[in-house]
């Protein structure tokens, strides 16, 4: 995607043509079928096991929802487990490519629909899953090297237009470069945060631990960090440097993922990613496959059979409008006054990955405007350590818990109660600071799209 | 298939020149021995062996005083043995204090033996009453969580003045009942204590192994597993000790104050209680345990450079904890009494745990890159 912005205006139509129009073999849509569905059953089983899904939506008396989604709520033990269980079963079915549609459909909808649920636990590959499966759902990836094709040979194509190729490309490139750009910023790149504080933290681990308590190497690591986010998209889609930048993705996400604890999300990227690989390459890898099943050899056909849409009209519609959200979404945040990882405010969906570290304490108060009485909240009776966690150091949380408040203390008698909140943050290592304007009744505040006018500001003589 | 054996090799090539490197990095951690992996460990042994262990020990060691000494009372129910079963309550009580930091991990939230289940209040003294009565319990059993461990305690010999209790455990109604209870609410301290010192011990689990070996910043380290530990218990300095009492929580609409909720109630040693944790907090803080100073909590900020508010965070928590022991130790007991008299001093000090609480639970671990989480998570 980013690569043909070098070429002129009229080569761009062209190379654009040449991407999208021009039929590709399908056998790359094959193979990021099965490493999607098998990641993903991979994912939702640890999932399970770790006992999450009671942890996450069982347990909790409260969630907190998404702007527009206050209507999704969890469906009870019995409900949400049903759930996990149709997600394991639907990734396996894309893997195999049986009843692909149903199975990719379903999986989108409950993936997230669980996503929706509580802003506690959202992730940026969490995000990511949803829209990849989205995209998986528009294309026939079953239409080839599948349970569908054995049951059904008739469904067989081998050709399909390049965008069913591209839009992943394009997608997996949009995500890298924005969480590149944003790394370009004076805390990670003039200060080394939270790299800084994350790194030393990790001198326990053999090999490399003893070097990670040194400033420099945290400089070092946030550089390279930004460039291998910024570049890498580049040097996968140009082919002299395909098998390096793939090797580079390997050593990138192994490397973050025995620092930090992001679970899945390297395997995940690790994974998708052999979508840049050629046409050719997948088709040997589907040879291979073939074997290890017992299939007879599917690869080398002389036959070709094209995939045409009904309406490709409508679909390039609907792509333009879905790329060019996903392309502004994350610019959003130039709308809001002040500094985005203090406020927040348009944060998220931007693929701003590991680039905090924030901590807070917030003690709500109610007060009943009648007797003018006041106490504290013990948060423990409504959160769990976790949404308690990350709601102190978000504001939109933080909003959305204290109308909660409000409507407890009124169901407990208590007239229209004021809530306000005195909140401690501490940002990149700038100490705790008062985070909320504490006089604000935060009950009689809504929640919009408009800038939040009680987050006080982040003064830090340190930065800008 | 070329280029995957091509990856593979590129792969093994990385392997191999990162494990060269790290034999330079080894040989130059073990040499500069200020280096962050090093001190690190120096700290959890220090806490290990120097603090927690000992803790334990000294409230074992209570404990088990304590025990025979209520069973020398009921053998010998006279005011001269029960005057010293009531210091010898006292001096383990103010030792449980000492040990409740490490409340939650480790051999203390063994279902057998859950130390913080010793210390639930108030007291549900008609609970106690009943099982007097009808003679039919088990104390350790969740159902019996208001009616054990020190609270029962300071019911069952605070309870009424001693010439009362004297009677109460003599020739009262159900007094060989009473007795009983005694002793089995002191067998289930000192059960419970003693599993958790022995499964600390190195000749026993040797948990304490384990503790100062597990390094780094993760939940299950070392570190990780005390500061989420400190915090939950200094949160109940703040929330139990002091907040509840002064009414500082929105109950309906009444928010008077509430002095019967205080710890220790009948014995009215709620501030000499208070002391003794906030003291073992600062002890943690400052290295300083049975041994005399060494390494603590405070180490690791000071080797981070953690700042706060233009100057050292590491100060600035040693200051804060100064005043606030300062402050409490000023508060007469029984705490009851001071709260409804003079409730001034006492919100000073629920004030500064406050800011405590905000520097143990926010600046600390986000400066050491520690998760304050009690449970798991991705992140991303």
């Amino acid at each position: 995607m980013m690569a043909i912005n070098t070429h002129g205006n009229h080569s761009v139509m062209d190379t654009m043509k040449n991407v999208f129009k021009r039929e590709k073999h399908i056998a790359p849509l094959a193979v990021l079928r099965i490493a999607f569905g098998i990641i993903m059953f991979i994912s939702t089983l640890r999932f399970l096991l770790k006992g999450w899904v009671a942890d996450f939506y069982i347990k909790p008396v409260f969630h907190f929802t998404f702007y527009g989604f206050g209507w999704v709520r969890p469906l009870g033990a019995v409900g949400m487990y049903i759930v996990f269980a149709i997600l394991l079963l639907a990734s396996l079915c894309i893997a195999a490519g049986f009843f692909y549609r149903v199975a990719i459909t379903v999986f989108f909808i409950c993936f997230t629909y669980i996503e929706l649920i509580d802003v506690t636990y959202y992730l940026n590959h969490y995000y990511f899953i949803s829209l990849f499966s989205f995209l998986l759902l528009l294309v026939p990836a079953h239409r080839y090297f599948s349970l569908d094709v054995v049951r059904c040979p008739s469904l067989k194509r081998t050709l399909v237009p390049g965008w069913c190729i591209a839009i992943f490309k394009a997608q997996l490139c949009l995500i890298y470069f924005f969480a590149g750009l944003a790394k370009l910023n004076a805390d990670w790149m003039l200060h080394a945060m939270p790299l800084r504080i994350w790194l030393p933290a990790n001198a326990h681990l053999p090999v490399a631990g003893p070097w990670l308590i040194h400033t420099w190497v945290a400089y070092v690591f946030s550089w390279a960090g930004a460039f291998f986010d910024l570049i890498i998209g580049f040097l996968l889609l140009y082919k002299p440097t395909r098998s390096m930048a793939y090797l580079l993705v390997v050593v990138f996400h192994l490397l973050t993922g025995w620092l930090f604890k992001i679970g899945m999300f390297p395997y995940i990227m690790i994974a998708v990613t052999i979508i840049f690989f050629s046409e050719a390459w997948h088709q040997k890898l589907i040879v291979r496959l073939g074997r290890l099943v017992g299939a007879k050899a599917s690869g080398m056909e002389i036959t070709t059979r094209s995939y045409r849409f009904s309406f490709p009209g409508l679909m390039y519609g609907m792509l333009a409008v879905y790329f060019v959200f996903q392309l502004l979404l994350p610019f959003r945040y130039l709308l809001y006054p002040g500094k985005l990882y203090w406020t927040e405010e348009g944060y998220r969906f931007s693929w701003r990955v590991m680039l905090m570290e924030k901590a807070g304490t917030t003690f709500f108060y109610v007060k009943d405007p009648q007797t003018g009485k006041q106490g504290e909240v013990l948060n423990e009776a409504f959160l769990t350590p976790m949404q308690e966690r990350m709601m102190e150091t978000q504001p939109d949380m933080i909003l959305q818990y204290a109308h909660y408040l409000h409507d407890v203390y009124a169901a407990r008698g208590v007239h229209d109660p004021e809530v306000t909140v005195k909140s401690y943050v501490t940002l990149n290592g700038s100490g705790s600071r008062l985070y909320i304007d504490s006089t604000v009744d935060l009950a009689k505040q809504k929640e919009s799209f408009f800038t939040k006018k009680w987050i006080l500001p982040f003064h830090n003589s340190s930065d800008q | 298939m070329k280029r995957i054996t091509g990856l593979l090799l590129g792969c093994a090539g990385i392997a191999l020149v990162m494990s060269v490197f790290s034999c330079s990095k080894d040989t130059t951690g073990t040499i500069n021995n200020g280096s962050g992996a090093d001190a690190q460990d120096s700290i959890l042994l220090n806490l290990g062996y120097n603090i927690i262990l000992p803790s334990y020990q000294s409230l074992a060691d209570t404990v088990n005083s304590l025990d025979s000494a209520i069973t020398d009372f009921n053998q010998s129910t006279d005011s001269a043995h029960l005057a010293r079963v009531k210091t010898l309550f006292k001096n383990a009580y103010v030792a449980w204090q000492a040990a409740s930091e490490y409340d939650y991990f480790g051999p203390a939230t063994d279902p057998q033996s859950v130390l913080k289940s010793l210390n639930i209040f108030p007291v549900g003294t008609t609970q106690i009453d009943n099982n007097i009565a009808n003679g039919n319990y088990n104390v350790n059993t969740a159902a019996n969580i208001a009616a054990k461990g020190f609270p029962a305690l300071d019911y069952l010999l605070f309870g009424a003045n001693n010439t009362e209790l004297i009677v109460d455990y003599t020739t009262g109604i159900n007094a060989s009942n009473r007795k009983r209870y005694l002793s089995a609410v002191a067998a289930d301290i000192k059960t419970e204590v003693n599993a958790v010192l022995t499964a600390w011990s190195p000749q026993g689990g040797n948990y304490v192994h384990t503790f100062v070996t597990a390094t780094g910043n993760s939940a299950a380290s070392g570190l990780g597993l005390l500061l989420n530990s400190y915090n939950q218990d200094f949160e109940i300095l703040k929330n139990f000790r002091l907040a509840l009492p002064l009414g500082k929580f929105p109950i309906g609409s009444s928010l008077a104050i509430q002095p019967e909720e205080v710890e220790a109630f009948y014995s009215g040693i709620s501030v000499k209680l208070a002391l003794a944790q906030l003291k073992a907090v600062q002890g943690i803080y400052l290295g300083t345990g049975a041994q005399g100073n060494g390494l603590g909590l405070r180490d690791y900020l000071v080797k981070a450079n953690a700042q706060y508010n233009g100057g050292l965070l590491s100060d600035t928590i040693a200051v804060k904890l100064a005043t606030a022991v300062t402050d409490l130790q000023a508060i007469p007991d029984p705490l009851a009494v001071t709260i409804q008299d003079n409730p001034g001093p006492a919100n000073a000090v629920f004030a500064e745990t406050q800011k405590l609480v905000v520097l143990f639970k926010t600046d600390m671990p986000s400066a050491l890159g520690v998760l304050i989480n009690y449970g798991d998570n991705d992140g991303d």
